[in-house]
């Protein structure tokens, strides 16, 4: 016995070591080298006006001899590598358009030297990044080549552990004597996760409609999470000192942001942005597959139709859309959560109601990951509360009370804060300014293929493909006919015509067919564009047609998974391809810029002065200021010979606060919403500026916290799954 | 037979003969390009409309243009020209070719006039001239042009004709053709993947101007009487390309014997590419029958791989006709690799039809096939051993090298002159994808951000209907793990892990880098990562085959959803490059003067041959210059010692005598050949391409292995 534990774990500790040496080693570690930065075909250049060559006697003069090539890099170890001749002492000058902090400005080339290298190191986010060689002395120079080196990224270490993490589950199961032909159907669920997932299958991504604005998110969660540290699992990151060239935002307490914790902690990990990004991409998708699954399975308890269920839930263009035309990683997320929150209302509606807590669980998260959330959670409950009669039953009622108790507990910590932020005029754009977009009813026949160009001039068509797509309608239509067409019913059928009625609850919701105002006023107008009822909807839909698809192939189920697996590959190949080939590419080791527009911050704090990220004294007399930062403070040293106010690169937001020489003192508004702090006349002072959560938000979070270990215990004690009392309505493999 | 039945088999045979004959002689099926309207279209008129005298028009070149590029022939040109006067149209090419007559006379009056005129060599650039050089008005109303007449109907005529003949048999024989059902599932996938050549335009994408050289290198060669051609006397304008050699084009003399027999450029290709097509899919059934041991599943592979992306973009996005011919020898290769390997040894023949096949088609992909060959034979090497089969491996070999031997020593004897593939390295790492190519589905070229360079504009995916197919054997696999038998599950494994492997191999997560760096850049003779999808194409079709076969039970079921899938995601590809709006019409040709460098002797320019001229030195007269391909003669008379450089590049090979006495040459300018001639040497100097004397040897041996390979194969088959 004992030798067999060895022989099970022994495999799985070897791929740890393997992961550990690898990580530590750097042997796996990936770096961008810009190699053709001379190169005038290249896109990537350093441009040289007037040629590569310049001498004295041919008329040329000292000064930059080049410019460009204007990247926009993320802070980290750079390396640039040159040969460049001359007959006198030279320079590359290293220059950002927003002023970033790096520890040297400037390299000297030795006359005659011909070869070399240096390293410089970015403190921040450098955007317009140029390599700027100055012709200084001598009588010629000659520039062959500059490359520059990013910093060692730990992408492929991660993929390694993924990888070797699921051959090593593969490797347990198969030791434990678990059949392979059990995880077959996995296959086949994951050619629908690979193909819904190609987008993301590339070193770099594209810019999609809201990148630059989840980057800015998840690189502020990322400083929050630096700064806060291990308190960070306590009390959550609501500042972060990335978004607006360092002049933060509350990013994280307006818009929950739970989604974004794994391609944070990725950053942290030392992966790059666009490993971040695009391994959460995959994720989304195979969660999706995942809880789909597991949803279909409970309400239907036949492998083939969750199996069904979960390709086409998978492959819908809606979630497609979310992930790779808008790059929405909350609603993505609530898309893949929606699943289970479908299941858990299920089970308190018509199941096993002891199984409230996945509700409570899942619909506190979903509302944690983006305010569509709420919509979701909304549509969701409007379906129990209309479709069940059995709801009338005292203890299902009172579950679903406590469920929602708990959901709002949960999220008491998001809930407060981001209503005292907005409340406090912090601006939403990306939220509250899009107001209503209903769809035409044409566009949800449509068959999208990427971005709709004419968007802009039709606000009844949205710009991703948004429809339930030809197969899912197909397996509507099956469900109709089964149902009422036929006289005998196919088990779960009444449950298909129930769930194909809230799809399309939503859908009408979609094209504006509910009151708007009802949403408006629950939702505090934080979830804008009508159409997005679409997407829960997809989730009812989705389980209602694999029904309708199975009760047509029930005596052959694969033939009818397989049809339905091409079809529904085909009907998202157009998107995929064409967001993959579209022309926003964000390469390997850059970022996008770090002020997106829609991205929270004060009202009336314009984003064309966030370039001057330096302190600066008003007023004052024989004065000096220096500052240091990172991500838990900024510190000045400032001296002033009289009264004097310092104005702070930092958006003034309530929870900032400042001490002069440990004493606290009080910030105040300077213009364009910077922080300030008045001073008095101070030789050599020290005024160091952080963010602190108000008291009470500590509280609810301690609230929260309690709600959510509260959850935990009763599932553990509560949930029949764990007692292993069997499931009802059929065994777990039954087709 | 009794006498009636041979009378039902051979009278429709006769019949079908007869009727080609007649087609043949008659020529009642050839056809001719007219280029009508070319006033409008193509003939620019530099002054347009009536030129008058008395208006204040002077004399001059009233017109310009085509600017057509065509083959050689006798063309007739019709014009409608109102003039009082005796004008003169000229006929001028771009590229020094010699027109007969190069001008035409206009005579006064208002009249439906025509002339024929020829050329030798395939003209750039050709521009009908017309002057208003005599009378007091001259108005140009219509130009036509006519080209010679082409037998490409004709083939095809005689191509079905036999085809025909051949199914007829088959009947006569009573043949079950019940038991073949499924193969016509083949051939529609066929037929699917040939769609792109059933027009009579031929796509100008990337390599269509190379591979059309190298036919018409061949052909120009067989027309001089040349064989094997090793000297190019079509490429650069004449100068003469190693092509050949380097690019072994054995399978190309059919078809120029086509195009020497009056057919047209596109006309040949696009049946080139038709059989390269046919091929595919015959070779795919027999590799996947052997590995799989199943019919069924061998007409899925077979469907899976004539209808891969890879393979089709080769063909016709491509147009990389070298690689689409190995692709379509590729089974045969694996078949006899897998038989030798694993299976019968004794069908070693197969191993080396299918190697020797590779390597005179496409070198890199001979590089390709070593690169499955070797792991493969190392990783087997205890059984091979052990089941004594290292012996008929090594007998493979060597019986492959003997078979190429006469292509193979040529080949060496020009790389240690340093002339070779080096134009054409690359950095393989630089030309890798991003995973998510793979997956995409791609129609033709399209646009891809240039700041991406992990991406192709080209459709260079594995194509849906294979990754599913692959998927599918991995389900049935793991669904019938224990029914199924042994062998299956490790072939189909095996082929699973190769195909898997080949992706791997084209993407930017494979270590080319640390390649590169290994081999100190040798690898990049590859040039590009993604040419790996061969091997996707190539073991995913054979594992679709056990897939879809696994899953879809029913006879012709698996086979007709597999067709149905690979069509949908093969058919953007096929009809954008049907589209393709740059192409070469029918009756034109592509250029001759090319701007590959490969194979080229180093430091040459190759866009500066458009001089066909001799150039004397002083003291020296050259006449009589008659050309033949790469022969050329000329009278000589020398008053002093001195040089003639000849439109000709100074590769090794060829012997230069003045009369009876052989004459050294060296690389003039551009690397021309420069014939030092003596003081008082006058005759006839002849330069012809001649090679080395042991490269005879070489073909010697050739010969006597495909001999004895023939003899060996028959005695095998009769006993």
């Amino acid at each position: 016995m004992k030798g067999r534990h060895v022989r099970i774990w022994l495999v799985p500790v070897l791929a740890l070591l393997a992961v550990l040496a690898a990580g530590m080693s750097g042997i796996l570690d990936r770096q961008e080298t810009w190699a053709d930065l001379t190169d005038p075909d290249d896109v990537d250049m350093v441009f040289f006006e007037n040629g590569f060559r310049q001498s004295l006697e041919e008329g040329n003069e000292y000064g930059a001899i080049s410019s460009g090539p204007w990247f926009i890099l993320p802070a980290g170890h750079y390396r640039v590598k040159w040969t460049i001749w001359g007959d006198g002492d030279n320079r590359i000058v290293l220059a950002t358009q927003n002023h970033a902090r790096m520890d040297r400005s400037e390299h000297t080339i030795p006359a005659g030297m011909g070869i070399g290298e240096f390293e410089f190191e970015l403190m921040e986010p450098a955007e317009g990044f140029e390599l700027q060689v100055f012709f200084d002395q001598g009588t010629r120079i000659n520039v062959e080549d500059l490359r520059l080196y990013s910093p060692r990224y730990k992408d492929d270490v991660l993929t390694l552990a993924g990888v070797l993490a699921v051959l090593c589950v593969l490797w347990v199961r198969h030791c434990r004597g678990r059949s392979l032909s059990e995880v077959a159907f996995v296959l086949l669920i994951g050619f629908a996760v690979l193909y819904a997932s190609a987008p993301a299958l590339r070193e770099g991504t594209t810019l999609y409609v809201r990148t630059q604005m989840e980057v800015g998110r998840i690189c502020n969660l990322a400083d929050g999470l630096r700064s806060r540290g291990i308190q960070a699992l306590l009390h959550p990151v609501r500042w972060g000192g990335y978004l607006f060239n360092g002049f933060g935002s509350v990013a994280s307490a307006v818009m929950p942001d739970m989604a974004l914790l794994l391609p944070a902690g990725l950053l942290l990990l030392g992966c790059s942005v666009q490993y971040a990004l695009n391994a959460t991409y995959i994720l989304m998708s195979a969660l999706s597959a995942l809880t789909m699954y597991r949803c279909a399975m409970g309400i239907f308890h036949r492998r083939w139709t969750a199996v069904m269920a979960s390709i086409l839930y998978v492959l819908s263009a809606y979630r497609i859309s979310s992930l790779f035309v808008y790059g929405n990683l909350g609603e993505s997320a609530v898309l893949a959560l929606m699943p289970l929150v479908c299941l858990g209302i299920w089970q308190i509606v018509r199941g096993d109601v002891r199984r409230w807590p996945l509700f409570a669980a899942s619909g506190a998260l979903m509302v944690l990951c983006d305010q569509t959330g709420v919509l979701g959670l909304g549509l969701m409950l409007t379906v129990a509360l209309v479709g069940a009669g059995r709801l009338r039953e005292a203890k299902r009622a009172g579950m679903l009370a406590l469920s929602l108790l708990f959901v709002a507990g949960i999220a008491l910590h998001w809930i407060v804060p981001a209503m005292s932020y907005l409340k406090d005029g912090i601006q939403t754009p990306g939220l509250t300014s899009a107001g209503e977009r209903a769809v035409s009813p044409a566009q949800l026949l449509l068959w999208g293929h990427g971005e709709y160009k004419g968007y802009f001039s039709d606000p009844t068509l949205t710009l991703g493909p948004v429809e339930p797509g030809l197969l899912t309608l197909c397996g509507l239509g099956l469900v109709i006919c089964e149902t009422w067409l036929k006289k005998q019913r196919e088990a779960g059928g009444k449950e298909a015509l129930l769930l194909l009625a809230s799809g399309l609850l939503g859908l009408l919701a979609a094209m504006g067919g509910l009151p708007r105002a009802g949403s408006e006023a629950t939702t505090a107008g934080a979830v804008f564009l009508t159409w997005r009822m679409a997407g829960p909807a997809m989730t009812f839909l989705c389980l209602s047609a694999a029904w309708g698809f199975h009760s047509l192939g029930r005596k052959w189920p694969e033939l009818t998974t397989l049809a339905v697996l091409v079809l529904g590959v085909f009907l998202i190949l157009p998107t995929t391809t064409a967001q993959l080939r579209t022309d926003n590419y964000l390469g390997y080791g850059r970022i996008p810029r770090t002020t997106p527009s829609d991205a929270p911050r004060p009202a009336g704090a314009g984003l064309d002065r966030v370039y001057e990220n330096q302190p600066f004294l008003e007023g004052g007399a024989d004065t000096s200021v220096s500052m240091t930062r990172d991500s838990r403070e900024m510190r000045v040293s400032v001296s002033t010979g009289e009264e004097a106010r310092l104005v702070l690169p930092l958006f003034l937001v309530d929870g900032l606060h400042a001490e002069l020489n440990g004493s606290p003192v009080a910030l105040e508004g300077a213009e364009g919403k910077r922080a300030a702090v008045r001073l008095p006349a101070v030789r050599d002072g020290q005024v160091r500026v952080f963010y602190q959560d108000r008291p009470v938000w500590r509280v609810l979070d301690g609230v929260s916290l309690a709600f959510a270990l509260g959850l935990l215990a009763f599932s553990l004690r509560g949930c029949p799954g764990l007692r292993r009392r069997g499931r009802p309505g059929g065994s777990r493999s039954g087709a | 037979m009794n006498r009636t039945n041979r009378a039902r088999l051979w009278i429709p045979l006769a019949v079908l003969a007869a009727a080609c004959v007649l087609v043949v002689l008659t020529g009642i099926l050839d056809r001719q390009q007219v280029w009508v309207d070319m006033m409008e279209d193509s003939v620019r008129q530099l002054r347009p409309g009536r030129q008058s005298r008395e208006a204040g028009d002077p004399y001059g070149i009233l017109t310009e243009g085509p600017g057509l590029t065509l083959p050689p022939g006798e063309y007739r040109l019709k014009w409608i020209i109102d003039c009082d006067g005796e004008n003169v149209i000229r006929l001028k090419s771009s590229n020094d070719v010699e027109f007969s007559p190069s001008q035409l006379q206009v005579l006064p009056g208002r009249a439906n006039n025509e002339a024929f005129f020829s050329f030798e060599r395939t003209v750039t650039d050709f521009t009908i001239e017309t002057e208003f050089a005599d009378g007091t008005f001259i108005e140009i109303l219509d130009f036509r042009l006519y080209s010679p007449r082409y037998r490409d109907n004709t083939f095809t005529f005689v191509l079905l004709a036999l085809l025909a003949g051949s199914i007829w048999v088959m009947v006569v024989r009573g043949t079950d053709f019940s038991k073949r059902a499924e193969l016509l599932l083949v051939a529609a996938a066929v037929g699917i993947a040939c769609i792109p050549v059933l027009k009579d335009n031929m796509a100008l994408v990337y390599d269509t101007t190379f591979h059309a050289a190298r036919f018409m290198n061949v052909a120009e060669g067989i027309r001089n009487g040349v064989f094997p051609v090793r000297m190019g006397a079509w490429s650069y304008n004449g100068y003469g390309a190693l092509t050949s050699v380097f690019y072994p084009d054995l399978l190309l003399y059919p078809f120029a014997v086509l195009l020497v027999a009056g057919a047209s450029l596109n006309y040949v290709m696009h049946l080139y590419m038709a059989v390269l097509s046919a091929a595919a899919g015959i070779l795919m059934f027999r590799c996947a029958k052997t590995i799989l041991r199943n019919e069924q599943m061998a007409v899925v592979a077979a469907v899976c791989y004539v209808l891969s992306i890879y393979r089709i973009t080769n063909c016709f996005v491509r147009c990389a006709l070298g690689e689409a011919t190995a692709m379509s020898l590729f089974p045969l290769f694996l078949e006899g690799l897998w038989e030798v390997l694993f299976g019968d040894r004794r069908r070693w023949r197969v191993l080396v039809l299918g190697a020797s096949g590779i390597f005179l088609c496409h070198m890199l992909s001979t590089l390709l096939a070593l690169a499955l060959a070797l792991p493969l034979m190392i990783l087997r090497l205890p059984a091979l051993i052990r089941e004594k089969r290292l012996g008929t491996l090594c007998l493979a070999g060597a019986a492959a090298l003997a078979l190429c031997a006469f292509q193979i020593v040529p080949m060496v004897t020009y790389l240690r002159q340093g002339i070779g593939p080096q134009a054409i390295m690359g950095i393989v790492e630089n030309n890798s994808l991003s995973p998510a190519q793979l997956f995409l589905w791609g129609d033709g070229d399209m646009p891809v951000d240039p700041f991406d360079s992990t991406l192709s504009g080209q459709p260079l995916e594995i194509g849906m209907g294979l990754i599913l197919g692959a998927v599918l054997a991995g389900y049935a696999l793991l669904e019938n793990w224990n029914d199924e038998q042994r062998r299956t599950r490790r072939t189909v494994l095996l082929l699973l892990f190769l195909g898997g492997m080949g992706a791997f191999a084209t993407t930017t997560m494979f270590p080319w880098h640390r390649l590169t760096v290994l081999t100190g850049g040798r690898i990049g003779i590859l040039q590009h990562a993604w040419r790996f999808l061969v091997f996707p194409a190539l073991f995913l079709a054979l594992s679709s085959g056990y897939g879809y076969s696994r899953m879809l039970k029913a006879p012709g079921q698996a086979a007709l959803v597999s067709l149905i899938v690979c069509t949908v995601v093969a058919l953007p590809t096929l009809s954008s490059q049907t589209r393709f709006n740059d192409v070469v019409r029918l009756g034109e040709s592509t250029t001759p003067q090319l701007w590959y460098t490969e194979y080229t002797i180093p430091g040459t320019q190759v866009k500066e041959t458009g001089s066909q001229k001799v150039e004397a030195g002083e003291g020296i007269e050259v006449t009589h210059l008659k050309r033949k391909g790469t022969d050329l003669s000329c009278e000589v008379e020398a008053e002093r010692e001195g040089n003639l450089l000849f439109p000709l590049f100074a590769y090794d090979g060829y012997r230069v005598r003045l009369g009876e006495t052989e004459l050294p040459y060296t690389c003039g300018e551009n690397n021309r050949m420069q014939v030092q001639v003596p003081q008082g040497g006058q005759g006839r100097l002849t330069i012809r391409y001649e090679g080395k004397a042991y490269w005879h040897i070489a073909e010697a041996v050739s010969l006597l292995a495909a001999l004895a390979l023939g003899s060996t194969a028959w005695k095998r088959r009769k006993t």
